[in-house]
């Protein structure tokens, strides 16, 4: 069974995220867990652990200007 | 700026293929699609490609989806990556997909795509289709981050190869040919426009073109990307630098539209971050600003406006950290080569085209996997400046007064002063200030040009000096490797050489051995098994001291300096050149 089959929403570990690996997660029940490393938690849980992800890039809501 | 649109049916995203291309059509931007192997077996989409090209739409093939039932049944393979097949099974898959092209729409392909088109593949695609002159050739800087990004299962090995359109060399179609005569016969663009920081710091598959990918990298938040937008405008900007040419592209497959395991939001974000990537291309046209053109459109123009031996340069600048890092780029036909202002102007990535390495991928080559143009200097992968053990390959100016040296990467600098002349480019870094332990400041200002013959050669003036009477000891360091992917390769053979006052040279055997002269002309590195030789030589006169030190198992490197000891307002001025041993 393709591994997106198991997580219609797509999530993927957040921990594994931070260092740039795409690792989808696997869903028992309410809980998601992560097969390459000790992470889990809920779908709340996991979409608040993405916020440091983005939290890095300073310039994300903004307009730059080249040249 | 030139942008070109490409779009691929595939056939369980159809209805996305539609919308793509609907977009473009509403805002009158020109695409160009690219028929799938899967595509081609659906007599729905082969329905609407034949209106298409009816309507005076380009039709290309592209090579790297191919897996469907009837692939796997007619050729008895399953691997989607066409590049990783040995000779005889390219040809036999292009043969079979050309030839069911021709079969339903009566003429050959306009245009050739694929993730990797290796050299074997577009040797054997020019034999079946002559009057091709344009494909979709490699994914710039594809290749150790993506492979660890993607569970370790991705392999697409594409490093090395330039950032925007060239004419792919016969025997390597990563490397820009040298002249007409080593050339392959066709124009060569790469698969999306990578961020020219973050696709050299990280995954080239996060920060694109290519606005489900910068999603995948989380590089939007809600239904707002600026980014995609940002990268637009740093392209735009390299026109500035080349001559009024910049060129973008963008090839999403629809599958980045829909449902997708790598975006965390639903498919309608992913939808409006995409439209507006395209309502911005309008916008930009409406200003006179950007041109969309065809495939086949650009090959011509291409062919017309830019020679085989026209270098081209890119001034990359943080986009989303914020750090303001900046990195110059530049690519001819004997090299390219990085330098990151962040380390003091320092060279971070070092390539010798002119070497001519040959290459191409599949089961039957010695490379296998490994489509990379091979480095000299690859920072990022082979450690670079030092924080845990040794440094690795780099180049640097070590400044040493009394007992204390102090090394110019620790220098953050923030910008660069770009510029070109007859002979070349002349990149300006800003001035780097050091100061030693006793008191004594120094200011070093560093100029690089870049010439054509695979020379780089690099000016480091004193500038000043806080003690009149003071002098310093500049060294230009460069420290060399060669490879492939992050791992060192066996670096047995490799032959130091030091020219001066006397001439002395050691085969490299892990032992640390250290040879040098005074009086130093040249130091050097003949690296065999890529056929290639980098000198640091001393211009203005001998240097006082040349030296070339071996490394060991814990540092597997060669080391070559040349130094001079100065006062202010006087210069050291080297020149690192690459060349072909064989």
């Amino acid at each position: 069974m393709p591994i997106y089959a198991q997580n219609v929403l797509g999530l993927r570990c957040p921990v594994c995220l931070a260092r740039e690996i795409d690792v989808v997660l696997y869903v028992d029940g309410e809980e998601y867990y992560c097969i390459k490393c000790g992470y889990t938690g809920t779908e709340a849980e996991t979409r608040e652990a993405y916020k440091p992800i983005r939290g890095k890039f300073k310039l994300l809501r903004t307009r730059v200007k080249s040249g | 700026m030139i942008v070109n649109i490409l779009h691929r049916p595939v056939p369980e995203h159809y209805e996305f293929f539609r919308m793509q291309q609907e977009w473009a059509e509403n805002l009158g931007l020109k695409t160009t699609v690219m028929a799938t192997y899967p595509s081609l077996q659906k007599p729905e989409i082969i329905e609407y490609l034949k209106d298409w090209i009816g309507r005076g739409g380009e039709l290309g093939i592209y090579f790297t989806e191919l897996r469907c039932p009837e692939f796997m049944e007619k050729t008895g393979l399953e691997m989607d990556a066409v590049w990783l097949y040995a000779t005889d099974e390219k040809r036999r898959i292009f043969e079979l997909v050309v030839g069911e092209f021709r079969e339903h729409f009566g003429r050959d392909p306009d245009a050739l795509a694929g993730y990797h088109l290796d050299a074997v593949s577009l040797g054997i695609l020019k034999e079946l289709c002559p009057a091709v002159d344009i494909a979709v050739v490699g994914c710039f800087e594809e290749g150790v981050r993506v492979f660890h990004g993607c569970n370790h299962s991705w392999y697409l090995f594409n490093e090395g190869m330039p950032w925007n359109p060239w004419y792919p060399a016969k025997d390597n179609a990563l490397r820009p040919a040298a002249n007409e005569e080593d050339a392959l016969g066709i124009v060569a663009v790469p698969h999306l426009s990578r961020d020219m920081v973050l696709a050299y710091e990280g995954r080239d598959d996060f920060w694109a073109s290519h606005p489900g990918d910068v999603m995948r990298g989380m590089g939007y938040e809600g239904e707002e990307c600026p980014y995609n937008l940002n990268l637009v405008d740093q392209y735009l900007a390299q026109e500035k630098y080349n001559g009024g040419f910049s060129y973008y592209n963008v090839f999403v497959g629809p599958g980045w539209i829909t449902h997708n395991m790598n975006i965390d939001d639903p498919p309608e974000v992913a939808q409006k971050l995409h439209r507006e990537q395209y309502e911005y291309f309008a916008e930009l046209r409406s200003q006179g600003r950007l041109t969309d053109m065809t495939l086949t459109e650009f090959a011509k123009w291409f062919r017309e406006h830019r020679p085989i031996e026209m270098p081209e340069v890119f001034l990359a600048s943080d986009i989303l950290y914020g750090s303001k890092k900046k990195y110059f780029w530049y690519k001819d036909t004997d090299m390219r080569v990085l330098v990151d202002m962040a380390q003091g102007g320092s060279i971070g990535d070092l390539r010798a085209y002119n070497a001519r390495v040959a290459a191409f991928t599949g089961s039957d080559s010695p490379n296998l996997d490994i489509g990379i143009y091979p480095y000299l200097i690859q920072s990022q992968h082979r450690t670079g400046v030092a924080n845990h053990a040794f440094d690795g390959a780099r180049t640097t100016l070590e400044v040493t007064h009394g007992e204390e040296t102090l090394d110019l990467c620790a220098c953050r600098l923030l910008d660069a002063d770009l510029a070109q002349n007859e002979d070349g480019y002349h990149l300006q870094v800003p001035p780097a200030r050091l100061r030693f332990s006793d008191g004594l400041e120094v200011t070093i200002e560093t100029g690089y040009d870049f010439l054509p013959g695979g020379r780089v050669e690099v000016t480091r003036k004193l500038a000043e000096v806080s003690r009149k009477d003071a002098r310093v000891t500049l060294r230009e360091y460069v420290k060399g490797s060669y490879g492939w992917t992050e791992y060192p390769e066996d670096m047995h053979g490799i032959v130091l050489r030091v020219s001066g006052e006397s001439e002395e040279s050691l085969t490299y055997d892990y032992r640390t051995r250290i040879i040098r002269t005074e009086a130093a002309t040249e130091v050097a590195a003949v690296v065999p098994q890529i056929e290639t030789e980098l000198r640091l030589s001393s211009l203005d006169g001998p240097a006082d001291l040349g030296e070339a030190r071996e490394g060991h198992l814990f540092s597997p490197f060669y080391t070559l300096t040349m130094e001079k000891t100065l006062g202010a307002g006087e210069s050291l001025k080297t020149c690192l050149s690459m060349h072909r041993t064989s």
